[in-house]
């Protein structure tokens, strides 16, 4: 489905405003302070009944109000049946009684349930730091979209997480001498078995990703860069205890591996008292021409991968749901002309794209009239008439 | 608790220790012990000490018995079958099968589950005890009827280990949908669960 309208009361800096999108690419235009980011978010919002910013639901409602709403009209291409999700959420004196909640034409549903209906995919300038920053982030990245594709690896990942809080709290103890190796047992099983799927679902996930960002990344680099081709990997904990590695991601091997890095690691592992193999110690590795991006690409360059990993992420949504509402946030101000132009001519073309942008006249004429843009100010928002 | 007199401030505390009680709640339950007559607070604080005083822990089973009961009714009942062990995490659970009136063997109470977290390993529950019943030879069957987590299998394994060498057959519980339900309604894990462990169907 496709976002037609989407209409805010008391959210953030807006009492109440209205965006009619087109079926492609639409500009937010705007100083900085205005406005525009609060619109992405309040999208995101309503497409996951959750923010991007904050835990804290009431920041969301402007202030002194008691309660915010965010309206996606969304309608179907292909001439079905449209529908009207509704998130409410309770400001920080909310009335009596009043809950957060999620409604699909007038029935309530529960929050984060939409993702056959409608998906949204984001960028936030913090999300620079995917490539830049710790590995824990490019795993967020990972995992953020195999929990949306898959049940059963959202599962896999919660129950990770606690045979791994569990087993870090046991090889502590035995660290103290509070407990002994062989209560080690089962949850060397356990971190064994999930562990072995989370990562053969990375690693496919990996793989998937890597054969769609090439293509877009080229689309947005300037010609003498082509040669640079970007290229995905997964840098697993298993070492040499995964000789089969370069056959690909059979599940089958990968068991066996963790249970022999594992025993290999058994005398470290009591030595630090925590997991030291394991998709938690993994990251993604991102690399241009032969070279890691976080210490050799400029900052534009990394803009370009970042859009052409998001694109791809949308992508790949695209095949098995509703293809996502792309939201890309201040992704062009670091961007040069070229690149710029380059990227919107990309956009253009994969479904609905909302950009905000400081300045739009960066871009060129000719591009600028065949895309709507919307001026934000003083809590307003105005279509500006197209350029002839 | 500004504006409140002591006697009233130190009962709501007390109440707000209690597991699933707020302060709300806590001022809620004292207001209305304020309210009540005497005796009947007076009946609260004698079955709370009794609870406390007349209680023990039965030294065949763990499980709660009468303080003077040892062993406890159930280990005491010789039409049950002694050689049958059914190994529970709490004494509650104890009485979820005891109300199916389907096993008509003993128990044996946990106290708790392992957890690494909280630290209970296998020193914490009373697993020697366990392994103290069972080392006579006399019994035919233990059942692990910890409950189906993380921590409750992480037990069921441990004990599995431990009993293996000393009695004829360990069992676990099945594990499945709910009588009654609907498949539709029912999640993800608890129907792979059910078709991991689908039998034949019998004629």
């Amino acid at each position: 489905m496709r976002l037609a309208r989407l209409a805010l009361e008391q959210f953030r800096s807006y009492e109440s405003a209205e965006l009619h999108l087109d079926p492609g690419l639409t500009i937010v235009a705007g100083p900085n302070g205005a406005g525009k980011t609060n619109l992405l978010e309040a999208v995101f919002v309503g497409v996951t009944g959750r923010s991007p910013r904050t835990v804290a639901d009431h920041e969301l409602v402007r202030h002194g109000a008691p309660f915010g709403r965010v309206r996606l009209d969304l309608a179907d291409p292909a001439g079905g049946e449209g529908a009207r999700v509704e998130t409410v959420v309770p400001g920080i004196e909310p009335p009596a009684g009043l809950r957060k909640r999620v409604s699909v034409n007038g029935l309530a549903r529960r929050s984060g349930s939409l993702g056959e209906t409608v998906r949204a995919v984001l960028f936030r300038p913090e999300e620079m730091l995917l490539l830049v920053g710790s590995p824990s982030e490019r795993r967020r990245f990972l995992d953020a979209i195999l929990a949306q594709r898959d049940r059963r690896t959202a599962r896999d990942l919660v129950e990770l997480a606690r045979v791994l809080a569990q087993r870090n709290a046991l090889l502590r103890a035995i660290r103290r001498e509070e407990a002994t190796a062989d209560g080690l047992a089962f949850w060397d099983d356990q971190l064994a078995v999930i562990g072995a799927r989370v990562t053969a679902s990375r690693l496919a996930l990996v793989r998937e990703l890597g054969a769609r960002i090439g293509p877009l990344h080229d689309a947005v680099a300037p010609p003498d860069e082509l040669g640079d081709a970007v290229r995905l990997g997964y840098a697993d904990s298993l070492k040499d205890a995964w000789p089969e590695r370069d056959a690909g991601e059979d599940g089958s091997t990968l068991e066996p591996a963790f249970r022999r890095r594992l025993a290999a690691v058994r005398q470290k592992e009591l030595w630090n008292g925590v997991s030291l193999v394991g998709p938690q110690r993994d990251d993604l590795v991102v690399e241009l021409g032969g070279r890691d991006v976080a210490a050799h690409a400029s900052r534009g360059q990394q803009r370009t991968i970042i859009l052409a990993l998001k694109l791809a992420e949308t992508d790949l949504l695209g095949t098995d749901g509703p293809r996502p509402i792309v939201l890309l946030d201040d992704l062009f101000s670091e961007l040069d002309p070229e690149r710029s132009a380059r990227a919107l001519d990309l956009l253009a073309e994969r479904g609905q794209v909302l950009v905000t942008m400081a300045d739009p006249s960066a871009i060129p004429v000719a591009r600028r009239a065949r895309v709507p843009i919307w001026q934000v100010g003083d809590g307003r928002l105005s279509l500006t008439p197209r350029v002839a | 608790m500004a504006g409140l007199i002591a006697p009233v401030a130190r009962l709501i505390e007390e109440f707000s220790k209690l597991p699933g009680v707020g302060t709300k709640t806590a001022q809620r339950l004292t207001y209305h012990m304020l309210r009540a007559p005497a005796d009947e607070a007076r009946g609260l604080a004698a079955a709370l000490i009794a609870v406390k005083e007349q209680v023990a822990y039965c030294s065949v089973c763990s499980n709660i018995t009468e303080t003077g009961v040892d062993p406890c009714a159930i280990c005491a009942d010789d039409r049950r079958d002694a050689a049958r062990i059914c190994v529970v995490e709490e004494p509650l659970d104890v009485l979820a099968i005891e109300r199916t009136g389907e096993f008509r063997g003993r128990y044996h109470v946990l106290h708790g589950a392992i957890s690494p977290i909280d630290g209970i390993g296998p020193d914490q529950i009373r697993a020697r005890e366990l392994i103290g019943r069972v080392t006579g030879g006399a019994i035919d069957e233990v059942i692990l009827a910890t409950n189906p987590n993380l921590e409750g299998e992480a037990t069921a394994m441990y004990l599995a280990d431990l009993l293996a060498p000393h009695v004829a057959s360990v069992t676990r519980i099945a594990r499945g949908l709910p009588v009654g339900g609907d498949l539709e309604y029912a999640d993800d894990v608890t129907l792979i669960r059910s078709l991991q462990g689908r039998r034949q169907v019998e004629r």
